[in-house]
């Protein structure tokens, strides 16, 4: 009984092998995606001292975010999609804020790129816990199940908080907290993209003598991740 | 180099498939039962999983000082319930806001926890275990105990077929042992199966929950998982306003989810913060409800009036869904075997 099941298994996987020879030998290409971030016209180093204000300098000490849903557009036309695509993008780790959207067959032209900022709700209520989606990336609410889409944190001397620390962790999925957020950049048919991120407009808003902390699903929430299309560009 | 790496990978792919036992395993569905929601196509129940499950139940490995394990809040001997603690406890003596549930035929329920947070079973294992008034432990932590552990990297390696355990196995493997825990068996079930007949006190018991207490406490499954207020007032220490928690609209204010019925003889006290220690309390309770309470569900507009002795029959009813197969199953009590 053993031996047939494992007979059976290598017969099925031997008959794959043409098919993946084939697919590999198909003509794709790449294109990578680079994540930078700054405070205005200044590189985000984080533990540094920003001016955001004229009263309010701050310090981040942390900047995470999911980017999921990678496609290509053409002339308002999806015409590539990325499979399983969840990237956790993370200043502390340069290597997170690179990735490469492979098996792009190469005929495919493109003028927009859209990603969402955040995970979706079919994917908050699913069993799938693998790759960047694992709890252990703490970008995951126990009690509220379901994904931080966007975590900064750090301190600034206006807010009235304990170490005059502020953490936003913004995230959501359910109506009618929804803070999943779309992104479109303009591009054309690049190899490699650049996608900057200008924190400035959203920490500009952000009244940080009162505003300091946003831990769950709530309005608060909603409105803080309304910004997010607006911070991003392509260098 | 790439047939090598073809050949290589053959050589894994078969050493894997011999070392997980993919004999699955079913669950016993009672006639007249529902389908369960749990997809059992897509996570199919292997004896190694559960055996890793179940050692993950028991094992205080999951707290963080390894002091209190599932089991801790969740007696197998009393339907997974915590008996005489209104709320749960955590580690060093912290206390939490709820009161821990009965652990039966979660394979028939699409949400978890008294305010319906969690939407899939393999995330319910998270919220204990990251409560600091749980067990106060991190995912990453467990991971690294787990991974130092010949037995665990065993049961991983027999069960999903890698000794390197990750998130998804370890949650995957608990949901599959609590998906094992089918109570089915009680004195009502050889009722409904024609094997016995009720005495004429558990008969009018029966009349009676059907008149009352059955559009919310749906046979077979004694709950219709839905979110429901019963009249309780919010006690003004713990100010838990249930599903309010997490939508914040206050047409959810005191919601609870609505628990099943069965083994109820086992896990008192009642109620979402164990307020009730006796049944008797919980028919006063229904008895006596303020009819204009705000958000009570429509199903308790109507007023219940009981005599005293509808009201022993109601609970000599209710004590027919005691389930002694299930709380003594060799199956799901602590596994010596897997832990020793």
């Amino acid at each position: 009984m053993f031996i047939i099941a494992v007979l059976r298994n290598v017969l099925s996987i031997v008959l794959c092998i043409p098919l993946l020879i084939v697919s590999e030998r198909a003509q794709s290409k790449t294109i990578s995606i680079h994540f930078t971030h700054t405070i205005g016209q200044s590189p985000l180093v984080l533990n540094s001292l920003y001016l955001v204000s004229p009263n309010t300098s701050i310090e981040i000490t942390t900047l995470k975010y999911y980017v999921s849903m990678v496609e290509l557009h053409h002339q308002q036309k999806v015409v590539w999609k990325e499979k399983q695509s969840f990237h956790l993008i993370n200043a502390l780790d340069s290597h997170s804020m690179t990735f490469v959207l492979q098996h792009i067959p190469d005929d495919i032209e493109f003028d927009q790129l859209t990603l969402s900022l955040g995970v979706d709700s079919a994917t908050n209520v699913s069993a799938s816990m693998i790759g960047m989606l694992d709890p252990i990336y703490g970008m995951y609410w126990a009690w509220q199940s379901g994904y931080i889409n966007f975590k900064l944190e750090g301190n600034s001397e206006t807010c009235n908080s304990p170490n005059h620390e502020f953490a936003f962790h913004i995230g959501g999925f359910l109506h009618p907290f929804e803070t999943i957020q779309m992104i479109t950049l303009n591009v054309l048919n690049e190899q490699s993209i650049v996608i900057n991120m200008d924190l400035l407009p959203l920490l500009k808003d952000i009244h940080f003598e009162k505003e300091h902390h946003i831990m769950q699903p709530c309005k608060k929430a909603v409105e803080f991740a309304n910004h997010f299309p607006n911070l991003f560009s392509v260098k | 180099m790439r047939i090598r790496f073809v050949i290589m990978s053959i050589l894994i792919l078969i050493l894997a498939i011999s070392a997980t036992d993919d004999s699955t395993l079913h669950i016993k569905v009672p006639n007249a039962w529902p389908n369960p929601c749990y997809n059992f196509i897509e996570h199919p129940l292997t004896k190694p999983a559960i055996d890793m499950g179940r050692a993950l139940f028991y094992d205080p490995i999951l707290s963080k000082d390894s002091s209190i394990s599932c089991a801790s809040c969740h007696n197998s001997y009393t339907a997974f319930a915590h008996v005489d603690h209104n709320v749960s406890h955590g580690i060093h003596d912290r206390i939490g806001f709820r009161n821990a549930p009965a652990l039966i035929n979660l394979a028939w329920r699409s949400s978890f926890m008294w305010d319906a947070a969690i939407r899939n079973l393999d995330r319910q294992a998270l919220v204990p275990i990251q409560d600091s008034n749980e067990m106060d432990e991190s995912i990453a932590n467990i991971l690294l105990k787990l991974n130092q552990s010949a037995r665990y990297r065993k049961l991983s390696f027999r069960a999903w077929g890698d000794s390197n355990i990750s998130t998804q196995n370890l949650l995957q493997s608990m949901s599959q042992f609590l998906i094992t825990l089918v109570s089915a068996n009680s004195k009502y079930d050889s009722m409904m199966q024609g094997r016995i007949q009720f005495n004429v006190q558990e008969k009018n018991g029966y009349t009676i929950f059907q008149q009352h207490c059955s559009s919310c406490h749906v046979e077979p499954l004694f709950t219709n998982s839905a979110l429901k207020s019963n009249g309780l007032k919010v006690d003004t220490v713990l100010n838990d306003f249930g599903r309010m928690r997490i939508t914040k609209a206050s047409k959810d204010s005191l919601l609870f989810m609505v628990p099943t019925l069965r083994n109820i003889e086992f896990t008192f006290p009642y109620m979402h913060d164990g307020r009730f220690k006796k049944l008797s309390e919980v028919i006063q309770h229904y008895t006596h409800l303020d009819l204009d309470a705000q958000q009570l569900s429509s199903e308790l507009k109507r007023p219940i009036s009981l005599t005293p002795n509808e009201k022993v029959d109601l609970i000599a009813f209710l004590l027919t869904l005691s389930d002694r197969e299930f709380n003594f199953n060799a199956d799901y009590n602590y596994p010596r075997h897997l832990l020793k």
